[in-house]
């Protein structure tokens, strides 16, 4: 190494405690990212912790948007192809939420790329202002669409052969009642499991897509820090995707309670 | 238009899809299924019954205004990148650092020397011309170095740059941390005289002045270095610095007070457009359509993008001509059977450099046959093909039998490479070239720092499958790549022994056409015993497009980019 004094070695080796058994290392470094500290960068020696917290509001904003995306698609989809079970508009529908389950989030936001700038070059392609959230939001929710249109479907077609579907029918009620206020709050248990996964599953895609797209958030850092070899930044990205991860599913579980009261006495 | 579905033995309302229907035709208050029930028996169950036209109508007029909205902020959005006079660059890759010596690489060269101005400056011809020096000597002995500074210099900050500035840099260069500034090496002391810099060194430094005028070697301002530890840089050059986004992008302002002293450039102050922004856009696709839509103004393209973008008169492509790049290959010398000269000069037969142009390239770059930097004053590229290999691969068959190799006795190599654009496919090409003429060669990738442990560790082996690999090296010394990497050990322990040492040393002593002469006589030997092959020329980060209404761009030594005469 081209002008380092040994000493210097010698002082970056025991600043990163190189000279301890593996175990003591890694002991120290989950005692240390309890405390929140996860170390610096390899490169630009910042602290992990920051600069990744620094990225997370893009990729939380991005991650809203799709997942809003896909379920702003995906339900009404489900409820129009369950409610036309069977029918032309339903096996069309599913055929459509094929290709999208089958759709890479990356083929699709690269077909977004090249046919977007040309017949509508005033949305953003490349992660500059507000509206460039437009094209990889798109990307992530229309694939997700698919999968939230499927398991919208299945769900109200279950719920809808249920007897109480029948009675509120049966009373004269109009089937728009029906289905908002009747059938879709037992079905959305499942739809909201659904939502759930997806948004971990999203979070993952979302690795790919904001680097196709410049997003600047936590899936760049990620792929640029593995290019870089920059270890603590990747550690401390797998443990704070983790933590988003699991209080997800904590939140999911408290709107299963608000969903379904028996889950609660059960 | 269907009303009713059947579900069962039950016939039952699809009121909504009645609501469609009829709205166009019948008052919003007598509604009624198409069962016949009459609104007010819906109200008698506890219905709210709306005003669905009323309702419609609405919703309608929300979502328009929604869609006018976005679609009015959007046309503005876009438009304020045009409307700012910013020129935006879109890159693959962001800067490492935009700390001069904390080694920024090419990408952060080429963002930095945008800020700071160097001492002296090259021209077209590579002769010397004032830079922030408005003259200087040199001692005979080649040790002593003198700049004259400039009167009334300012930085960007408003404090002064004079000779103590400068002296600040050359110290700041010589701290250990300190990386990437090579020709600075043996720096013995910095000293100002007057609004004279005083730069020694130690050993004789004959590539020091050129260097200066190179990407590297931009003037910081002292108020750089912050008092709290940190670093902004501020200089005397063109554009002001005003942020870095990491892995997004570096922003910079015109500053108004410039006044140009470059040969290259015909706009004699500030550049024309206010702001300058190096953008990160790592995929292909997006920065050419970024380019497309208007949203950025240059785009580094992929090679197979540049074969795209030439053909369609909308868009320009400029390619770095005095880049001093060159792509070269050399061998494991200490591994038999290349030790044996034969077997090198049929490997070297086997390679068709104008294929590795025309196709892993796009036709942007051009073959070479001398191993320097090209464009260079003695470096001839018809001396050199005297002295090399050509494709030939009839002559590397010849050479390889009278080696000993042949269908049942096949050479074993292997090319040890690191990723790159347009390399990837060129080495796929070479690949097929070894193996056409009968070598079994296998195709070894690996990213840019794990080939350089592993290359320097091959170097070192003298038994085991033989080697040949690639790299690229640029600089406006022909001296100083054989220096860096093949007298004494080398940069990975590929230096070609005692002999070569001798005739760079010779070389260095000398100047003029004699010191020309001696550097053409180290090209012939290292041609002519096989021991570097030189491949093409540019070989990376030498292309970038625009559209076509797009002027004043200038790629300068070693592919600086210069924003100061663009007009968009």
């Amino acid at each position: 190494m081209e002008g380092v004094t040994p000493e210097q070695i010698e002082e970056m080796r025991r600043q990163l405690g190189l000279g301890q058994p593996a175990w003591v290392q890694s002991a120290l470094y989950v005692w240390h990212a309890i405390q929140g500290d996860f170390g610096h960068t390899i490169v630009g020696r910042e602290p992990v912790l920051g600069f990744l917290l620094s990225r997370l509001p893009a990729t939380l904003a991005l991650t809203a948007s799709g997942l809003g995306i896909a379920i702003a698609i995906g339900l009404p989809l489900g409820f129009l192809a369950a409610y036309n079970r069977g029918r032309w508009i339903d096996n069309t529908l599913m055929f459509i939420s094929v290709l999208g389950i089958s759709m890479p989030s990356f083929w699709l936001g690269l077909m977004l790329l090249l046919t977007v700038p040309v017949y509508l070059d005033f949305i953003p392609v490349a992660g500059e202002g507000p509206a460039s959230i437009i094209l990889p939001a798109l990307t992530l929710g229309l694939v997700y669409s698919a999968v939230i249109a499927r398991m919208t479907r299945s769900a109200m077609i279950e719920v809808l052969s249920e007897d109480f579907i029948r009675t509120a029918r049966a009373k004269g009620l109009r089937e728009t009642i029906v289905m908002s206020r009747h059938a879709f709050k037992p079905a959305s248990i499942s739809i909201v499991t659904v939502i759930g996964l997806i948004f971990g599953s999203m979070m993952g895609g979302q690795v790919i897509v904001e680097n196709v797209f410049s997003w600047n958030g936590l899936g760049r850092v990620a792929v640029l820090a593995m290019q870089q070899r920059d270890y603590p930044t990747i550690q401390g990205f797998i443990i704070l995707f983790a933590a988003i991860i699991v209080t997800v599913s904590v939140i999911l579980d408290m709107i299963y309670l608000w969903i379904d009261p028996r889950v609660r006495t059960g | 238009m269907r009303t009713d579905r059947k579900e069962g033995n039950a016939v039952v309302p699809i009121p909504w899809l009645a609501t469609v229907s009829t709205t166009r035709s019948v008052a919003p208050t007598t509604i009624t299924s198409c069962q016949g029930v009459k609104m007010d028996q819906y109200r008698s169950i506890g219905l709210n019954i709306v005003n669905r036209d009323k309702q419609n109508r609405s919703r309608w007029f929300a979502s328009f205004t929604a869609v006018a909205v976005l679609t009015t902020a959007l046309s503005y959005g876009s438009a304020a990148n045009a409307a700012d006079g910013a020129i935006i660059v879109a890159r693959a890759l962001d800067v490492g650092t935009l700390d001069r010596d904390a080694g920024p690489g090419d990408m952060g060269n080429m963002v930095i020397r945008s800020i700071l101005d160097p001492l002296v400056l090259l021209d077209r011809d590579a002769s010397i011309k004032p830079g922030l020096a408005e003259s200087w000597e040199i001692s005979p002995d080649r040790l002593t170095y003198k700049f004259k500074i400039r009167s009334g210099l300012k930085c960007h900050d408003g404090t002064p740059f004079d000779a103590e500035a400068v002296k600040w840099n050359f110290e700041r260069m010589a701290r250990p941390e300190t990386t990437g500034v090579s020709a600075i090496r043996n720096l013995d002391d910095a000293s100002v005289e007057g609004d004279v810099a005083v730069i020694r060194f130690k050993t004789r430094n004959d590539a020091f002045i050129r260097a200066l005028g190179a990407l590297r070697y931009g003037m910081l301002c002292p108020s750089s270095d912050k008092a709290d530890g940190t670093f902004a840089p501020i200089g005397t050059g063109p554009w002001k610095f005003i942020s870095w986004t990491k892995n997004d992008k570096v922003r910079l302002e015109r500053n108004d007070d410039y006044v140009n002293h470059d040969p290259w450039i015909e706009n004699p102050g500030a550049p024309h457009e206010k702001f300058l922004e190096f953008r990160v856009v790592p995929e292909n696709v997006a920065r050419i359509a970024a380019l497309r839509s208007g949203e950025v103004n240059f785009a580094e393209p992929s090679y197979e993008q540049v074969a795209e973008l030439r053909n369609d008169p909308n868009y320009k492509i400029w390619a770095g001509e005095h880049s001093g790049q060159f792509a070269w290959g050399a061998f494991t010398l200490k591994v038999p059977p290349l030790d044996d000269r034969r077997v090198r000069q049929a490997v070297v037969h086997a390679m068709d450099r104008k294929t590795y142009s025309e196709i892993a390239f796009e036709g942007q770059n051009s073959p070479i046959n001398c191993p320097a930097p090209p464009n260079l004053p003695f470096i001839d590229q018809d001396l050199c093909a005297q002295w090399g290999q050509s494709y030939d691969p009839e002559k590397a068959k010849a050479l390889l039998a009278e080696a000993g190799y042949g269908p049942n006795n096949p050479l074993k190599l292997t090319i040890s490479v690191h990723q790159l654009p347009g390399w990837d496919l060129m080495h796929q090409i070479m690949l097929q070239n070894l193996k056409d003429v009968g070598i079994d060669a296998t195709l070894e990738t690996r990213e840019a720092s794990a080939f350089m442990a592993d290359i320097k560790e091959q170097n070192t082996r003298t038994e085991g499958i033989p080697i040949t690999w690639t790299w690229g090296s640029s600089g406006l010394d022909p001296l100083s790549p054989y220096e860096q990497q093949f007298v004494g050990a080398g940069q990975f322990n590929g230096g070609l022994g005692a002999e070569m040492d001798k005739l760079v040393a010779e070389a260095r002593s000398l100047e003029g056409d004699a010191q020309g002469k001696a550097i053409q006589n180290i090209m012939q030997y290292i041609l002519s015993e096989a021991f570097v092959y030189p491949i093409v020329s540019p070989g990376w980060q030498f292309v970038i497009a625009t559209k076509s209404s797009t002027t004043g761009f200038v790629y300068q030594y070693l592919n600086m980019m210069n924003f100061n005469d663009v007009k968009l």
